[in-house]
This record gives C-alpha cells, sequence and structure tokens, in this order.
C-alpha cells in the first residue's frame, strides 16, 4: 500500500489517540516552559559580577536565527500540507528543508553560547546566566529533538510511502516543531527583546 | 472503633494533666494571639468532629446488616438537595468564622514592627549549628543565648549564614524561617519573666537537633544592669 | 577474594547487614525462579503489555518499597524512643538519610504508584475496555518507576542516600553543604520516575476519554474511574512542574549554575517550584483513594453512591483548588501578607467540596444494609481517620497557629493522618475488594480483620501522641530530643504502635502467602455477595487477557445492580463475537528502564561516558520502537466464544 486515499490519513482509532495524547503531552511542556520562564524572570535581576542582558545580548544575530526558525516552522506547514495530498516527494523535500533549518538554528546556538563563554559568562557566572542557558538549553534539546525524530520519520516515510501509519506520524511531529517555535517566539520576545530595552 | 475513641479520652487526658506544653503556656504577645486562634480553630473542629462522628456512629449502629438479612436489598435513592446544600452552606459559615480573625491576627503579626515604640532591635544570624546574637544598641554579642527585658518590645533581624534556618521559641512565639539571601523580621513582647527554650525548626543538617538557644527574661532593672556590665566587659 | 573480604568487613553494620540479606534474598528468588523453572514465566510478566499484568507489578513492586521505608519507620522510631537515645548508628546524618529516604519512597514509590498499579487494574475494567490506549507507553511507565525506584533504593549502599528531606530544599541540599552522590539520586532517581508517571497519566487520560464502552457517558462513569481521571489530569500538569525542579536541582549539583545558592541566587525559587507539585500530589494520592472508597463504601452498604453529580463536582473541585494553595507549606518564609493570606483562603475553602464527601458517604450508608467486609472496614477506618486529619489540617491553614505547628511534630501527625487515612487504607481495601477479581480468590477475611484492627489501632497509637508532641514544641527531623520535657512517654507510645503496624503487615503478608497456597477457588464472576454495580464484575475472574469477549452497552450508571433488580443474570453485551487484536508483549521497556538506570548511575556519579552510553541505548530503542510494525496478534473469534460460553456457567 503505497498510498491510501488522503481522507482516511487520520482516521484509525489509534491514530486520534494518539493525536489526542500529543495534545497534552504538549500541555505538559507548556507547564515545563512556564516554569523555566518563571525561575529566570525571578532571576533576571541577579547579575553578579557577570554580564546583564544589555551587555550581552546581539539582536541581530538572534534574528537571524527566529527568522530561520520562523520559516522552518512555515516548510513544516507546507510539507504537511502535501502530505495530506499524499504527495510524496513534496513531503520529503519539504521535511529534508525543515531539518535542514533546524540543524542551522542550533548551529547558531552554539555559536552563540561559545561566544558567550568566550566572554566570561558561563552558566556558573551567574544566577541570571544559569537561569538563561537553562531556558534557551531546554529549547536547544528539543529542537535537536525534534530533527532527529524527523529524520527517522523521513526514513520511513522514504521506506514506507504515505499511508495511515506514517502520516500520523508525521502529523504530530509537525505539531511538535511548531510548538517549539512558539515557545522560541516566546524566548525571543521574553528573554531577547524585554532584555534589551 | 471503640478503642481509637477512648484512646482520645487520654489524649485529652495527658493535656490538660501535662505541664509541658510550651505552645499552650504562652508568655509572649506573639504567642498569645497565635493561641487565641489556635484554641477557635480546635473548637470549631471539635464541633466538626462530633457532628461527623456522631453521625457516623449512628449509621453504623442503626443501618448494619443485621444476621438473615443478607439477601435484603434496601430502596435506591439518588441524593436529597436540601440536605446537599446544608452540608456546602454549613462549612462555609464555620470557615468564615475561622478566616475573618486569621486574617485579621496575621495582618497584625506581620506588621508590627512599625507600630512599636522603642523596640530592642537584635541582630540574629543562624549558622550550621549555632545562634549569634547581636545587640545593636550596646554592641553586645551572645552566642547560643538571648537576653531579653520584660514587657518591651523586641524586634528580632533574622539572617542566616549558609542554609535555611527557622527561628522558633515557643513559648514566646511562632517560628520565622532564617534565610540567607534575605532578612526577616520576628517581633514579640515577652509578658513574664523566665528561662524558654528556643530551637531551629527548619532542618538545616547533621546537628538540627543541637541547633537550640536559651532565652531569658529578666525585669527591666536587670536587662539595664546586664547591658551596662556586659558594655564594660566588652570595652 | 581478599580485596572482597575486606571492602566488606570495612562497611558499616547496617549498610553490611542490607548487603547481605540483598544477596541473600536475590539468591533465594533466583534458585527458586530455577528450581520450578519459572525463568520464562517471569520474561512473560515483565514483557507483558496486559494493563492488568502491569497493574500487579506495580502493586508488587511498590509494596517491597512500602516495606522498606516501613522498617525505615520503624528505625526511626526506635532511635526515637527515649530521650537521648543512640540506637545503633542512626544518629546525625545517618538519621537524616532515614527520614528523607522514608519519605521519598513513601510519596514517590509507594503511595503513587500503588494507586497507579490499581488504576490499571481498574480503570479498563470499569469503562469496557480491552486494555489502555497505550500498551506499549504502560510498560514504558511501568519500568522507568522500577528504575528510578532502584536508583533511589540503592543509594544508601552506594554512595549515601539523600540527606535533605524527601523536601530536599536549598542550598542545604546543594553541593556546598551536602557534598558527594548522596543527593544526586534525589533529582534524578525521581526524574526517570517522574517521567514514567507522567506517561501514565497521558495514557489513562486518553483511555478515560477514548475508550470508553458504548452508552457510558461521562456522568456513567463509576467513582473511582472518576477519581482515577482527574487524577491523571494532575499528574500530567503536576508533574512537569516537578520535572522542572529536579531539572533545576540537577543544574545546581552537576553544572555549577548558582540559581539556588543562598549568595547570589534564590533559594525560595525551589520551594516554589516543589510545592506547586507537592501539594497536588497529595490529591493525586488521595483523590483515587476517595473514588475506589465511593466503590467500596455504596457496594457494602447495598446502597447506590448518595449525591453521584455532587461527588463529581466535588473531584473536579478538589483537583482543580489543589494548584491554588502551594504556599500553605512556606507560611513562615517571610512573603507578603497578602499572598499569606490568600493562600490560606483557598486552602480551607478545600474543606469544603471534601466535606461534601464526607457527607455524601456517610449518608451512602444511611438506609442501607451495612456489611463489615474487610474492605469496609477500611474505608470505614479511612472515613474516622481521615477526618481527624482533614480538620488538623484545617488547622495547619490558620496562618499564626501555622506559626507554631510549621515544621513540628503536629505536621507530622496530620500528615500521616491524612496519607495513611487516605492513600494506605484505600489501596488496603481496594485490594482487598478487587482480589478476588484480579486472581479468582477471595483474601482470607479472618487474617483481613486481624490486618485490619491491628494496623489501624497500631496506627491511632503511633500518631495521636505526635500532635501533643508538637504542641510541646518537639520540632520535625530530630535525631534526638532531652530528658525531662515530658516527651519520652508519648515518644515511647508512638513507637509501640508503631511495631503494632508492623504486625498488621506481617498478616497481610501471610494473607496474601496462605491465599496464594491455598486451592480454594473462587470463579465467581460477582463475588462479593452477587451484588456488584459496574462493569468489572461483569465478566470472569480473573478476566481473560482481552477482559470483554463482547463489549457491554452501558445504559445506566451502575448497569449490573440494574440488571439484578429488572431479574437478569447478567448486563447486555452488544455485537457479535469477533477477531480480537491484542498488543504484542515487548521487551524494548524493560531495556529501556535499564538504558535510563545505565544512565542515572552516570549522571549520580557524574561519570559523563556511562551517562551517554546509557541514553543511547535509550534513544537507540527509541528508534526501534518507531520502525516496528505495531502488528499485534488477533485471537479468533471461535476461541473467545468458546471461552466465553465456558465463562457462563
Ligand atoms: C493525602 C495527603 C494530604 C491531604 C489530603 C491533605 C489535606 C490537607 N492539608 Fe495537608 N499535608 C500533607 C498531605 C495531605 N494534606 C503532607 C504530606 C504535608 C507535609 C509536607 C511536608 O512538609 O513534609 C501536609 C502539610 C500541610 C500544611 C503545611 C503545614 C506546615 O508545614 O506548616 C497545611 C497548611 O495549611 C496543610 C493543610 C491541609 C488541608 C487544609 C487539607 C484539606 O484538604 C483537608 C480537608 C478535609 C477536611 C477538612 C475534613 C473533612 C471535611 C468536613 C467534615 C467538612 C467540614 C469541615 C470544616 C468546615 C473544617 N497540610
Ligand atoms: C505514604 C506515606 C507514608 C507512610 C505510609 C508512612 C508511614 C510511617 N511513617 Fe512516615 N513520613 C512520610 C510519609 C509516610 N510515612 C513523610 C512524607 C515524612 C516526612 C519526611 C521528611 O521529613 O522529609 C514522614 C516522616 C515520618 C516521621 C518523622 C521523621 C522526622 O521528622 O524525623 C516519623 C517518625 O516517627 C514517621 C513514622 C512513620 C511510621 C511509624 C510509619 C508506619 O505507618 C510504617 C508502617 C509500616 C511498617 C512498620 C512496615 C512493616 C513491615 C514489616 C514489619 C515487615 C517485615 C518483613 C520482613 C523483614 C520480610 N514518618
Ligand atoms: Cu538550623 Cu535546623
Ligand atoms: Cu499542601
Amino acid at each position: 500500500m503505497e498510498t491510501t486515499d488522503p481522507k482516511h490519513l487520520y482516521d484509525t482509532q489509534q491514530a486520534q489517540m494518539n493525536i489526542l495524547a500529543f495534545w497534552f503531552l504538549i500541555g505538559a511542556e507548556v507547564v515545563v516552559f512556564g516554569c523555566l520562564f518563571g525561575i529566570y524572570l525571578a532571576v533576571k535581576s541577579f547579575t553578579g559580577d557577570g554580564p546583564g542582558p544589555e551587555e550581552l545580548f546581539k539582536l541581530n544575530e538572534i534574528m537571524v536565527s527566529t527568522v530561520i526558525l520562523l520559516s522552518s516552522s512555515f516548510t513544516c506547514a507546507l510539507a504537511i500540507y502535501f502530505l495530506n495530498l499524499t504527495k510524496k516527494a513534496w513531503t520529503l523535500l519539504f521535511f529534508l528543508i525543515t531539518i535542514v533549518l533546524g540543524l542551522g538554528f542550533i548551529g547558531l546556538e552554539i555559536r552563540e553560547f561559545t561566544l558567550y563563554v568566550g566572554e566570561g559568562a558561563s552558566i556558573s557566572t551567574s544566577a541570571f546566566l544559569g537561569a538563561f542557558y537553562m531556558l534557551l538549553g531546554t529549547h536547544g534539546v528539543h529542537v535537536l529533538f525534534g530533527v532527529t525524530w524527523i529524520a527517522l520519520l523521513l526514513v520511513q516515510l522514504w521506506l514506507r510511502g504515505i499511508n495511515q501509519e506514517t502520516a500520523p506520524k508525521l502529523f504530530i511531529a509537525s505539531l511538535y516543531w511548531h510548538f517549539i517555535d512558539v515557545v522560541w517566539v516566546m524566548i525571543f520576545t521574553v528573554v531577547y527583546l524585554i532584555g534589551k530595552v | 472503633m471503640r478503642v481509637p475513641f477512648s484512646f482520645y479520652v487520654i489524649g485529652i487526658i495527658l493535656m490538660s494533666g501535662c505541664s509541658n506544653l510550651s505552645v499552650l503556656d504562652s508568655k509572649g504577645t506573639a504567642a498569645d494571639s497565635e493561641l487565641k486562634l489556635l484554641y477557635l480553630s480546635i473548637a470549631l473542629m471539635v464541633i466538626v468532629l462530633l457532628v461527623v462522628f456522631s453521625l457516623f456512629i449512628r449509621f453504623l449502629i442503626k443501618y448494619r446488616e443485621r444476621p438473615g438479612q443478607e439477601n435484603d436489598f434496601p430502596t435506591q435513592i439518588e441524593g436529597n438537595k436540601k440536605l446537599e446544600t446544608t452540608w456546602i452552606v454549613l462549612p462555609f459559615v464555620i470557615l468564615f468564622i475561622l478566616a475573618v480573625p486569621t486574617f485579621a491576627t496575621t495582618y497584625q503579626l506581620d506588621n508590627k514592627a512599625e507600630s512599636m515604640d522603642e523596640p530592642l532591635v537584635i541582630n540574629v544570624t543562624g549558622k550550621q549549628f549555632s545562634w549569634v546574637f547581636y545587640y545593636p544598641e550596646f554592641e553586645i554579642t551572645l552566642e547560643n543565648e538571648v537576653k531579653l527585658p520584660v514587657d518591651r518590645p523586641v524586634i528580632f533581624n533574622l539572617h542566616s549564614e549558609d542554609v535555611i534556618h527557622s527561628f522558633w521559641i515557643p513559648q514566646l512565639a511562632g517560628k520565622k524561617d532564617v534565610l540567607p539571601h534575605k532578612e526577616n523580621q520576628l517581633t514579640l513582647t515577652p509578658l513574664e519573666t523566665g528561662t524558654y527554650d528556643g530551637k531551629c525548626a527548619e532542618f538545616c543538617g547533621a546537628s538540627h537537633a543541637f541547633m537550640t538557644f536559651e532565652t531569658t527574661v529578666v525585669e527591666q532593672e536587670t536587662f539595664k544592669q546586664w547591658t551596662n556590665v556586659a558594655d564594660k566587659q566588652e570595652d | 577474594m581478599k580485596a572482597l573480604l575486606d571492602y566488606f568487613t570495612s562497611l558499616p553494620s547496617d549498610i553490611l547487614l542490607a548487603d547481605v540479606s540483598f544477596i541473600i534474598i536475590a539468591v533465594i528468588i533466583c534458585y527458586l525462579l530455577t528450581k520450578h523453572s519459572k525463568w520464562e514465566w517471569l520474561w512473560g510478566w515483565i514483557t507483558s503489555t496486559d494493563h492488568k499484568k502491569i497493574g500487579i507489578i506495580y502493586l508488587l513492586v511498590s509494596f517491597l518499597f512500602f516495606i522498606r521505608a516501613g522498617i525505615e519507620a520503624l528505625l526511626i522510631r526506635m532511635q526515637l524512643a527515649f530521650p537521648n537515645n543512640d540506637f545503633w548508628v542512626f544518629q546525625g546524618d545517618r538519621f537524616n538519610q532515614l527520614t528523607s529516604t522514608h519519605g521519598t519512597v513513601m510519596i514517590f514509590l509507594v503511595a503513587t504508584p500503588l494507586l497507579i498499579g490499581l488504576m490499571n487494574v481498574i480503570v479498563p475494567l470499569q469503562i469496557g475496555a480491552r486494555d489502555v490506549a497505550f500498551p506499549f507507553m504502560n510498560s514504558l511507565s511501568l519500568w522507568l518507576f522500577i528504575s528510578g525506584g532502584i536508583l533511589i533504593n540503592v543509594s544508601f549502599v552506594a554512595g549515601g542516600s539523600p540527606n535533605a528531606g524527601w523536601t530536599s530544599y536549598a542550598p542545604l541540599a546543594l553541593n556546598d553543604y551536602t557534598p558527594g552522590p548522596g543527593n544526586n539520586y534525589y533529582p534524578i532517581g525521581l526524574q526517570v520516575a517522574g517521567l514514567g508517571t507522567i506517561m501514565g497519566g497521558i495514557n489513562f487520560i486518553v483511555t478515560i476519554l477514548k475508550m470508553r464502552a458504548p452508552g457510558m457517558r461521562f456522568m456513567r462513569m463509576p467513582l473511582s474511574t472518576w477519581a482515577m481521571f482527574i487524577t491523571s489530569i494532575l499528574i500530567v500538569y503536576a508533574f512537569s512542574a516537578l520535572a522542572v525542579a529536579l531539572l533545576l536541582l540537577t543544574f545546581e549539583r552537576l553544572f555549577g549554575t548558582v540559581i539556588l545558592t543562598g549568595g547570589e541566587g534564590n533559594p525560595i525559587i525551589w520551594q516554589h517550584l516543589f510545592w506547586i507539585f507537592g501539594h497536588p500530589e497529595v490529591y493525586i494520592i488521595a483523590l483515587p483513594a476517595f473514588g475506589i472508597f465511593s466503590d467500596v463504601i455504596s457496594t457494602f452498604s447495598k446502597r447506590k453512591l448518595f449525591g453521584y453529580p455532587s461527588m463529581v463536582f466535588a473531584i473536579i473541585l478538589i483537583g482543580f483548588l489543589g494548584f491554588m494553595v502551594w504556599v500553605h507549606h512556606m507560611f513562615t518564609v517571610g512573603l507578603s501578607t497578602n499572598i499569606t493570606i490568600f493562600f490560606a483562603l483557598t486552602t480551607m475553602l478545600i474543606a469544603v467540596p471534601t466535606g461534601i464527601k464526607i457527607f455524601n458517604w456517610l449518608f451512602t450508608m444511611r438506609g442501607g444494609r451495612i456489611r463489615f467486609d474487610t474492605p469496609m472496614l477500611y474505608a470505614l477506618g479511612f472515613i474516622f481517620t481521615f477526618v481527624i486529619g482533614g480538620v488538623t489540617g484545617v488547622m495547619l491553614s490558620v496562618v499564626p497557629a501555622d506559626y507554631q505547628y510549621h515544621d513540628s511534630y503536629f505536621v507530622v501527625a496530620h500528615l500521616h493522618y491524612v496519607i495513611i487515612g487516605a492513600t494506605i487504607f484505600g489501596v488496603f481495601s481496594g485490594v482487598y475488594y478487587w482480589w478476588p477479581k484480579m486472581f479468582g480468590k477471595f483474601l482470607n477475611e479472618k487474617l483481613g480483620k486481624w490486618n485490619f484492627w491491628t494496623f489501624g489501632i497500631g496506627f491511632h497509637f503511633t500518631f495521636f501522641p505526635m500532635h501533643i508532641m508538637g504542641l510541646m514544641g518537639m520540632p520535625r527531623r530530630v535525631f534526638t530530643y532531652p530528658e525531662g520535657e515530658g516527651l519520652g512517654f508519648l515518644n515511647f507510645i508512638s513507637t509501640c504502635g508503631a511495631f503494632l503496624m508492623g504486625a498488621g503487615v506481617l498478616f497481610f503478608m501471610i494473607n496474601i502467602y496462605i491465599t496464594t497456597r491455598s486451592t480454594q477457588k473462587n470463579t465467581l464472576r460477582d463475588p462479593w455477595f452477587s451484588r456488584g454495580r459496574t462493569l468489572e464484575w461483569t465478566i470472569p475472574s480473573p478476566p481473560p487477557p482481552y477482559n470483554f469477549a463482547r463489549l457491554p452497552l452501558v445504559k445506566s450508571r451502575e448497569p449490573l445492580w440494574e440488571a439484578y433488580e429488572n431479574g437478569y443474570k447478567n448486563i447486555d453485551f452488544i455485537g457479535e463475537y469477533e477477531d480480537i487484536h491484542m498488543p504484542n508483549s515487548t521487551s524494548l521497556p524493560f531495556f529501556m528502564g535499564i538504558g535510563f538506570l545505565i544512565a542515572s548511575f552516570g549522571f549520580v556519579f557524574e561519570i559523563w561516558v556511562i551517562a551517554i552510553m546509557g541514553m543511547a541505548v535509550v534513544f537507540l530503542l527509541m528508534g526501534i520502537r518507531s520502525f516496528q510494525h505495531k502488528s499485534g496478534i488477533h485471537i479468533p473469534k471461535e476461541v473467545v466464544m468458546a471461552e466465553d460460553k465456558g465463562a457462563e456457567d
């Protein structure tokens, strides 16, 4: 069964349950990031001897990461659009672009972190920096996980085609990806923009 | 159910016969107002317990399955709106009676320091595992003991050098945590002379049990003399 | 050989004893398994995805942890039996390790998983489902719980146990004050177990939302199911807050952040995060018990549950309010007065929905024919005990009075009254109640009564005096107290009571042993005087792997009772027999658990190679799982039919 009638891609009881479960997982993740934001805001002013947000952040570079991650959300949405049309090649292509953009984002983040550490702003310099790295690090790990996960699913898609088993998985992965993007928008606003002003 | 109940009777006898119930034997203003609420809440809770337990015992005796009733199945009912409303409303009333003085006293205890005249200020430093008391007024330092004049308001400024401790003199006042990153205040006025136990109430490590101090409340006159002598000794 | 001997003789006596008894028990178990050639049977259980088997393993393992933490409680009580006592090695730091692991194990590895075990057994049966929504994930939850549990349990022989209390407050729990691996076990072990718990929560939410039998509307679900549904929601949100708290503690201890330290950071952040989890947690372990009691009280009073809608409403309200009261554990921290009294108010409000439940239970009994079988005895013991614990809770919420009670034995009394009164009594009640369903045999009633009375009376002797000790100014977590304060007598009574409770637990173990050995067979579908009310009593005991040969049609809240009233022997099952699809058994969750265990040891001892290897195993297995075809097995309809017909008579 190379392809299935697109109308029934998500029809199975199991797919329905998986998607529902995933929404609750996102609920849990909202709490996780909510708490991390809480910690960050609580210790934001505890900069000790280290640099504060104004000195540290370079908005231009963050803008680049932001654009990259947001466009990956867009390509991911496109991929799902083609998935629903059961167009395997296009789905593969757009998910691949998503992955590449995700990797680019991770690369930039690693670069940013090494830069900061080079300036003497490491994880143990101050409470503010500790919370900053924890929040950003957790998000970064999520992106990394998302990239790996989507890559694995693409192999399955490639081998098995679009069917009732692969489509719901990809759909869920795309939800996850959008969620990570939303978190990034929050981080961008709360950490970088508000940190700057 | 009879056994635990008789146990209660023992408990109550113990309570009245026991002279060591330091929380119930208050000798300071803060402890006094806390004790009043404690009694109020016990009284209200005893009412609740009486109601619940009398219904409980009554139903158990009256509706127990007697021999021969094994295949007896009573009529089934869904509920009763009137009854259900009753036990929503009554707890609200009880809680209201409890909440109002609770809030008033909390405000009053937390904001005492501003309204005190001529308070005696003592800076308390907690550390693993001892207490240091410093009287800025007289530049006196004491370790693991503190002297207070009777009837004069006291402000303890609490600070920790390491982990979190908690400052507690059961007969004079409830506890206040002693934090490493922030100063807390505890205010009270001792009402009777005597010696009272003070302890650390927040778990703070291996010798938490030994982090105690002695509080001596003396006549104002005696206190004055003591500060004079101690002052001279310091120089 | 010599080196090994040297190692053993260098150990302190308590650790030596633990090591030796562990080895002896392991040898005995291996011997028995080999002798009766049961390894394969064991493997069958380990790889099973059957919710009933998973539930039973949960119950068994958490019961073992209960014994362990109970023995710790006995050691605590022995050290505290007399003033200035020096019992064995349990002074100072060793005592702190005892209390910390006692509390941690009891809350995370006993109370929570015992109830999750019962949830596993009962929920699918009560809603008329053939399994949970995600059998694989269910097994994974189990093995994560066991991994985390093992980690916390071996801490004591490998590097020292956590010793900062079950609340593990910073800065005491940070490297500066408690160096070494001991306190690493706490955040890492609980992280692993907690991950499993979150998965379990999601699993049950989806199961209950999506897999109810035809006709079972929300307002027709049994109260146990309702309570477990709300509990699952609480689990998902509360345990994620815990996950962050533990992550933070891990970062502080392993990666050198300074968020919680006294000088640069703010240690109160930990307290907030911990209690944002911690208070919902106490309802997580109370609500399922409330559910169980609702079913038990109604069954053994032969009365319909009084005020079903308000019972459901109360559960929801308790769950909701449970997230808004956490600061009542922090009244003495010195937060602003407005915050304090807001939380005092919400705390008091919880008394109202809880009261609704108590009175509804009482009025369920009114007009009934109350039987005193062991499950009901526990339910009655619960009402008696929990109301006392509940009203002391309300007393604690009176802020100024809490300034006196806080961190004294009064709080220790409160917490054991509510936890043992609700959770432990609830589990005993549930286990006696559903044992015939799980195993097809009754537990012995006579031993059950001995079990109840010794445990219950011992309980009140142990914990009632603690209220008075608190009022006498005895702080908690002290390993000794001076003579002449009148504390000796009360503590001694308390210690005696604890041993009586121990006897109670022994009666329970004897009961299980005798029942398991006995050949009495009760194949009754509906064993409790043939008047069950809910769906689990409509199928054979023990149920077949697929539970329901045909799906039940639910037309009311108490379908079985209704059927009896109308003169039928059982409820209507709808539809034809068909092939039943069941999931394969799988060993992946077991190995993932092992992967997590290895990784955790790496983290605890900060040996990164091992940590990375362990995580690699986990991710590899996850990858493999992702590629597997989830084919499952099909039970042909002829087999199902034959079995079902066989069960009828
Ligand atoms: C199963 C667990 C469980 C449950 C159900 C509860 C229930 C409650 N708890 Fe408890 N609590 C704990 C477990 C639990 N608790 C633990 C483990 C700790 C200590 C943690 C630690 O520090 O280690 C703790 C500590 C604790 C504190 C902090 C004490 C301190 O450290 O200073 C407070 C303070 O407000 C509190 C309050 C309450 C209240 C108001 C309830 C209410 O939900 C109780 C409601 C029930 C009733 C009131 C009885 C029935 C009602 C009626 C019959 C109706 C009429 C009643 C009235 C009008 C009053 N609890
Ligand atoms: C589920 C929760 C739970 C349960 C069931 C218990 C059960 C018991 N607890 Fe505990 N307890 C806590 C949760 C619980 N506790 C928590 C959260 C704390 C706070 C920790 C902290 O401060 O950080 C605490 C703290 C605590 C303290 C205070 C310690 C301190 O502050 O210093 C004490 C003191 O007496 C105590 C005693 C007991 C006793 C005697 C029992 C008894 O009920 C135990 C009964 C069980 C047994 C006695 C086991 C019997 C088994 C056998 C006899 C079998 C033997 C068989 C073989 C060897 C094969 N507990
Ligand atoms: Cu200081 Cu306990
Ligand atoms: Cu609480």
